[in-house]
């Protein structure tokens, strides 16, 4: 016994994936005129990031490199190379009119970045190495090297919150700067109970009242020190206006270490989420695209099912925008890596041959530089190689640039708005 | 200059179990180990516990004795063993001269077993193949040699014996007819201590060879290296293991929650090799498939492999006597030095026995021995305190018996104590806590050995932060740099096997830890 | 035994963030979706001093949505209750559940005033009321049955509908589960289309009886085109929450509430207003409200919460289940979908 499918579903573009290369290739065209429909299924990898936007690998960062480097991104950004190559636009015009439309749009939402885009910031991470990105949200910025070396430091941690070990970024930071010396100081809100190992967003429920805050806050007045880092507490709905309160009332200069898996990649993911919707972008969540239907040369239409039931969704152009093998975008066959949807050419960025467990390689590398091959408009190429008229790919999805052995969150963007670009002169 | 009767050198279950014994006829014993105990083979092997079958037609010594010992051991180790039982099926090509020899020979040596029809065997096991034809029943167990190891470490010092981990032998002084002065370095500080034994055991294993040099005497020794497959999930009720002579690929033996496939044979021409190629990984998998077929798809958690010290022979590799022997260098004309190579786990207690008999006259000394009849641990039970899980205050008796209460003394009254430090070994952070305190342990792979974090499913995540967090402070070794190290221990045992489950466990964590901790170098 | 689709985790803890009970309660109260079905699981034995606790799991299925490895954590959970059932000490308000069972086949005691409506025994399209609409809020009862009735095919209820079996199946008993499914079959065999009041049941007879159910919503606006019919305007507005019954949006399907929506959008006197995260579980499912009654109201009072903030003044929910748990917490009037659109359309 099983029901019809629902009624059919048109778009003039439809994206896969509601991660953040999904995201802003769909507020792009939406921006442009096109309705868009935006599928994803569960938690992007987007939520459980850093929630800043950087250009290149951190390995490749040297400390002292304030500026991106153009040379090395357009060598290490596959396809780009070719792209610029060919095409009218720089990489930097692209950086610049990329990061000028998410800045705009991200500031729309309540989470205020960094608009200066072609330098790298340094942030702290929550267990005190630097972490180097282009675009981050204008609380974490620390400035100049300079301030790690100036000034008291001390580290806040809530007992029972897990996401900043006060004692180990203390200890890294101290290790790592040593012409600094940061200090640990735990306290136990009261409203925390006797809890222990609170997730990020029981944290932040739980400092939703404005009686955890002040807690907060007059621990930060008891401390001797001018520069106070305290874990995540806010959300994006209080997270500007929380950190900007705290501040004020304790007069110092509070930071949020860069902490992954917690609220600030939620942050991030919410405000690209709300920058779609709000720019006309119809966003269908708890669904998943099981089948696609093409013609020679064309993707027609997809399938997609909800729990229950199935539908019919048509579109002009097709974006895919579903992730690497983390967030599901890609599946894993023993050490194959898949197309899940069975309609598209993968292959290994660097390597024509399709991947093979090879020693050669190394499994984990090979696995992390495989994806969907596009060409350099990122047309995605069907299994024979050829590319589609009308179906583009962006982000993680794509070979090389599963983060972060890709270029990181930015390349992932950059390819996103390419593809958009590409996909409003089809649809 | 410390003075001893006796000093033990290498702490693998062989040499603590000698430890152990020595203290309880009241002989005063220093045990030194190089690494942290159970390192060598004792640390990476299949955990179990033989019946004898596997031994019966071509090593019916060794069988015999594992048979013995395996009943035993389920005595006085029983908090370690998982008394699971064991079959051996037969599979299409197979030898039936040797299925039969195999028959007669455990009726022979007295090892229990019964035959099984293809339905019997697949209702005990259901996940076997249905190209089963039949099978062995057998009373094979798993054991967790670490567990085992540590019981034996916590029952010697209790009896008196003094066992140090991370001290090497440097140097061993030689007159005609003795070994004299010893030199023993910590391999950390550097620091160096001298010991005078009037007995000198060397149960080092596959380094037996290496410390013999040392005192200028000769130990054959045939180094063969065997490699296993750690899986998630558990597999099998029992043991399977593939009714034919002895080759790779032939065992599963459930552990836990995981199955562990094993083993090869090769040739090795060093003591301290641990990696596993490519080539093992794909025959483990394919052989143990073929009794297993849910195994082809499985996850595999990692991969790891030690070297056997083994007797030499004449023919090589499995056709090894896995007997053990006990060299007298008295026969080279030196008095207080003696040998033990070869052997199994399975009858370690036996091989301790047999070294302790000899050393103990040598000394004149006549107390029995009972670590045949006195169990390594007592049993315990302990009620969860307020604040802490009936779960979490189970699984700590299961790992540290006696110790369980003081463990949870540190969880309940440290400000961060009862925080999940590893979810998928469900370790609270008093647990990491107590262990720092304990000077044996000085890297984060001793903490994690100790307390299992770090040793789950995921091979460490989160919980390698957790780890340093609650050691960085007793130990010298800086924090990123302790957190790399541990990682990438974990990631050589992992490489291997990179597939299904297990690779997009490692894609993620790179996602995590390189790009946004910037912990740069090494995948 | 054999190693199941639970291998395919890797340990990001997104169940865990999402978990409302998690977030409510803490993990030293509830382990989370991880702890019970990953974690936990893999210890044998030592699983069952888990059970009492993961009795809190309200099987809101927010865990499994979010999970980039696709595991069936709730799944898991229900087969742990299941497997460590026959060593439980039960709850007090579980071993109440299957009294009711063996004596009224049906997961509450029939107290109070039954339905008035008297329905058709026999026809092609079964109304499967189920225990609550039954039993405790029998204007739901009333007001399907009328609604419906308006359509082409006019709906029956069985002489002797059981309990479709999901508080069993969320207790653990395999048992008396099985035994209600089929005495449960022989009537479900005879209809030709199924609509029901209670998402428990509707998410229940498709995953435990391999049915098609359809819920009264998916029904009004697929069948009946509820929502294309036009309304004369109201002269006043109030502000309505739809809450999101989590056995209707995530185990029926996300359209059921796009469908909701638009319903309520059409209906005069209604000012449709959001509440944060209005996907949160209210703690009426998944046996809490009988197992750990404590949980189930700290959940509702969450949700009503929610709702004030964001200056709802009545809160829908198309799901018996959710309006008795919510009217626990109190403070803010809550409504079931059909009995309001039933009202509107009569004219109040």
């Amino acid at each position: 016994m099983s029901l019809a499918a629902l009624e059919d579903l048109h778009a003039d573009v439809l994206v896969l994936g509601m991660g953040a290369s999904g995201l802003t290739a769909a507020s792009a065209l939406a921006q442009e005129g096109k309705s868009v429909m935006v599928v994803g299924r569960g938690m992007s990898a987007t939520s459980l990031s850093t929630g800043c936007i950087s250009f290149i690998r951190q390995a490749e960062l040297s400390r002292e490199e304030p500026r991106i480097d153009m040379e090395t991104l357009a060598k290490s950004v596959h396809p780009f190379s070719d792209l610029i190559e060919r095409s009218a636009l720089s990489l930097e015009d692209l950086i610049a009119e990329m990061s000028a439309f998410l800045v705009r749009g991200l500031a729309d939402q309540g989470l205020e970045m960094t608009d200066d885009v072609f330098h790298y910031h340094r942030l702290l991470t929550n267990i005190g190495s630097s972490y180097s990105c282009s675009i981050a949200p204008a609380s974490l910025t620390l400035g100049s090297e300079d301030k790690l070396t100036r000034d008291k430091w001390a580290v806040l941690g809530l007992l029972g919150a897990q996401d900043l070990d006060a004692d180990l970024f203390a200890a890294i930071v101290n290790h790592r700067h040593p012409r600094i010396e940061i200090r640990p100081l735990w306290i136990r809100p009261t409203s925390f109970g006797s809890r222990q190992s609170l997730t990020s967003l029981e944290v932040a429920s739980i400092m939703s009242s404005e009686a955890a805050v002040e807690e907060v806050v007059q621990a930060i007045r008891g401390i001797e020190a001018d520069n106070v880092c305290i874990p995540p507490i806010f959300p994006l709905a209080k997270f500007e206006a929380g950190m900007r309160k705290i501040r004020k009332l304790t007069g110092k200069n509070i930071f949020e270490p860069v902490t992954p898996m917690s609220l600030a990649g939620m942050r991030l993911q919410e405000a690209l989420e709300r920058l779609a919707s709000s720019q006309g972008c119809q966003l269908l969540r708890q669904r998943e695209v099981t089948a696609l239907r093409s013609s020679p040369g064309r993707v027609d239409s997809a399938v997609l099912t909800t729990r229950t039931r199935t539908q019919n969704v048509s579109f002009n152009s097709l974006i895919v925008a579903s992730g690497d093998l983390v967030a599901g975008g890609l599946g894993v066959a023993g050490a194959k890596v898949e197309d899940p949807l069975q309609t598209f050419k993968i292959g290994t960025f660097g390597r024509t041959s399709a991947l093979a467990a090879s020693a050669t390689f190394g499994l984990m590398d090979v696995a992390m530089e495989t994806g969907m091959l596009v060409n350099n408009e990122m047309r995605l190429m069907n299994r024979e190689g050829r590319p589609f008229a009308n179906a583009f790919g962006a982000g993680a999805v794509l070979a090389g640039f599963s983060y972060p052995t890709g270029v990181g969150l930015g390349g992932g963007l950059l390819t996103a708005w390419v593809a958009a670009k590409h996909a409003m002169e089809g649809s | 200059m410390v003075r001893t009767e006796v000093l033990v050198i290498g702490g693998g279950i062989t040499g603590l179990g000698i430890a152990r014994d020595l203290a309880m006829r009241g002989i005063k014993t220093i045990l030194v180990e190089r690494k942290d105990f159970a390192a060598g083979a004792s640390g990476g092997n299949h955990g179990m516990l033989h019946s004898g079958a596997r031994y019966a037609v071509r090593d019916p010594g060794a069988a015999a004795e594992c048979a013995a010992e395996s009943k035993m051991l389920r005595h006085i180790a029983d908090f370690c063993v998982d008394d699971c039982g064991g079959l051996f099926v037969s599979l299409e090509g197979a030898d039936a001269t040797y299925e039969e020899q195999l028959i007669r020979s455990t009726r022979t040596l007295g090892i229990e077993s019964a035959v099984l029809n293809k339905k019997e065997c697949l209702g005990l096991e259901p996940g076997l193949s249905s190209a089963v034809l039949h099978g062995l029943r057998v009373r094979d167990a798993g054991v967790d040699p670490f567990a085992l190891a540590m019981a034996n470490v916590d029952s010697a010092r209790t009896a008196g014996a003094t066992l140090l981990n991370y001290r090497c032998v440097d140097s061993i002084a030689r007159s005609r007819k003795e070994v004299g002065e010893i030199i023993i370095r910590d391999t950390m500080t550097r620091e160096a201590e001298k010991v005078k034994a009037e007995i000198v055991v060397n149960a080092a294993g596959a380094w037996a060879a290496g410390v013999a040099s040392l005192a200028k005497v000769n130990v054959p020794l045939t180094l063969d290296k065997g490699s296993m497959i750690v899986l998630d999930g558990r597999f099998s009720h029992g043991l399977v293991n593939h009714l034919r002579p002895p080759s790779d690929g032939d065992i599963v033996v459930p552990s836990h929650s995981s199955s562990i496939i094993g083993t090869t044979s090769v040739p090795a021409h060093a003591p301290d090799i641990t990696s596993t190629s490519e080539d093992e990984v794909a025959k483990l998998i394919e052989e143990a498939a073929r009794m297993i077929p849910d195994i082809g798809a499985a996850r595999a958690v990692r991969a790891y492999a030690r070297v056997r010290p083994l007797v030499p022979s004449e023919d090589g590799g499995r056709r090894t006597s896995r007997d053990f022997k006990l060299i007298d260098h008295e026969s080279e004309g030196v008095n207080n030095l003696v040998t033990i190579i070869g052997g199994k786990l399975t009858t370690y207690r036996l091989m301790a026995e047999r070294i302790a008999d000899l050393v103990a006259r040598k000394l004149g000394n006549r107390t029995l021995c009972r670590t045949a009849v006195e169990p390594l641990r007592a049993h315990v039970f302990m009620k969860a305190p307020p604040g802490v899980t009936a779960f979490h205050a189970q699984r700590m008796v299961r790992k540290y018996g006696p110790l369980a209460e003081q463990v949870m003394e540190t969880c309940v009254h440290s400000p961060r104590g009862t925080e999940i430090a590893c979810s998928c070994e469900q370790v609270l952070r008093g647990e990491l806590e107590h262990f720092s305190e304990d000077p044996d342990v000085r890297r984060l792979g001793d903490l994690g050995r100790r307390t299992r974090a770090g040793l789950g499913f995921c091979q460490s995540g989160g919980c390698a932060f957790a780890l340093a967090s609650a050691l960085m402070d007793k130990v010298e070794e800086e924090p990123i740099a302790m957190i790399r190290g541990f990682l990438e221990e974990r990631g050589k045992g992992v490489q291997p096997v990179l597939a299904h489950g297990q690779l997009r466990q490692t894609v993620f964590r790179s996602y995590l830890l390189q790009g946004t901790y910037g912990l740069e170098g090494g995948k | 035994m054999v190693a199941a689709k639970e291998n395919a985790c890797i340990k990001c803890g997104i169940c865990m963030q999402v978990c409302p009970v998690v977030t409510l309660e803490g993990v030293a109260s509830f382990p989370g979706p991880r702890g019970v079905a990953i974690d936990a699981a893999r210890f044998g034995e030592d699983v069952q001093s888990m059970r009492l606790d993961s009795l809190k799991c309200t099987t809101c299925w927010r865990c499994e949505d979010v999970c980039p490895a696709k595991i069936s954590l709730p799944r898991r959970i229900l087969e742990i209750r299941r497997e460590t059932f026959s060593k439980a000490t039960l709850p007090a308000g579980h071993a109440q559940v299957l009294d009711n069972i063996d004596r009224y086949r049906r997961s509450v005691h029939p107290e109070g005033s039954p339905p008035s409506m008297k329905p058709n025994r026999a026809g092609d399209l079964l109304y499967f009321p189920g225990c609550i609409a039954e039993q405790r809020l029998p204007a739901i009862y009333n007001s399907t049955l009328d609604l419906v009735g308006r359509g082409d095919r006019v709906p029956f209820v069985p002489e002797s509908w059981q309990c479709c079996g999901a508080p069993l199946e969320k207790i653990g008993d395999e048992q008396r589960m099985k035994a209600v499914h089929e005495a449960n079959f022989a009537i479900f065999d005879k209809a030709k289309e199924i609509v029901t009041s209670c998402p428990g049941c509707t998410t229940h007879l498709f995953q435990g009886y391999g049915l098609r159910p359809m819920h009264t919503i998916e029904y009004l606006y697929e069948v009946m085109g509820v929502n294309r019919l036009s309304f004369l305007p109201a002269k006043k507005k109030i502000r309505v929450a739809l809450h999101r019954p989590c056995h209707l949006n995530r185990t029926v399907g996300p359209h059921v509430i796009d469908y909701a929506l638009e319903i309520l959008q059409n209906v005069p006197g209604v000012k449709l207003v959001e509440m944060a995260d209005p996907g949160r579980c209210c703690g009426g499912g998944g046996g809490v409200t009988a197992g750990h009654p404590n949980v189930a109201l700290d959940l509702a009072k969450a949700k009503v919460r929610s709702a004030l903030e964001a200056k709802a003044e009545m809160i829908v929910a198309p799901c018996p289940f959710c309006v008795i748990n919510l009217n626990r917490a109190g403070g803010i009037e809550v409504r079931d979908f059909v009995i309001l659109v039933d009202s509107v359309l009569k004219g109040h």
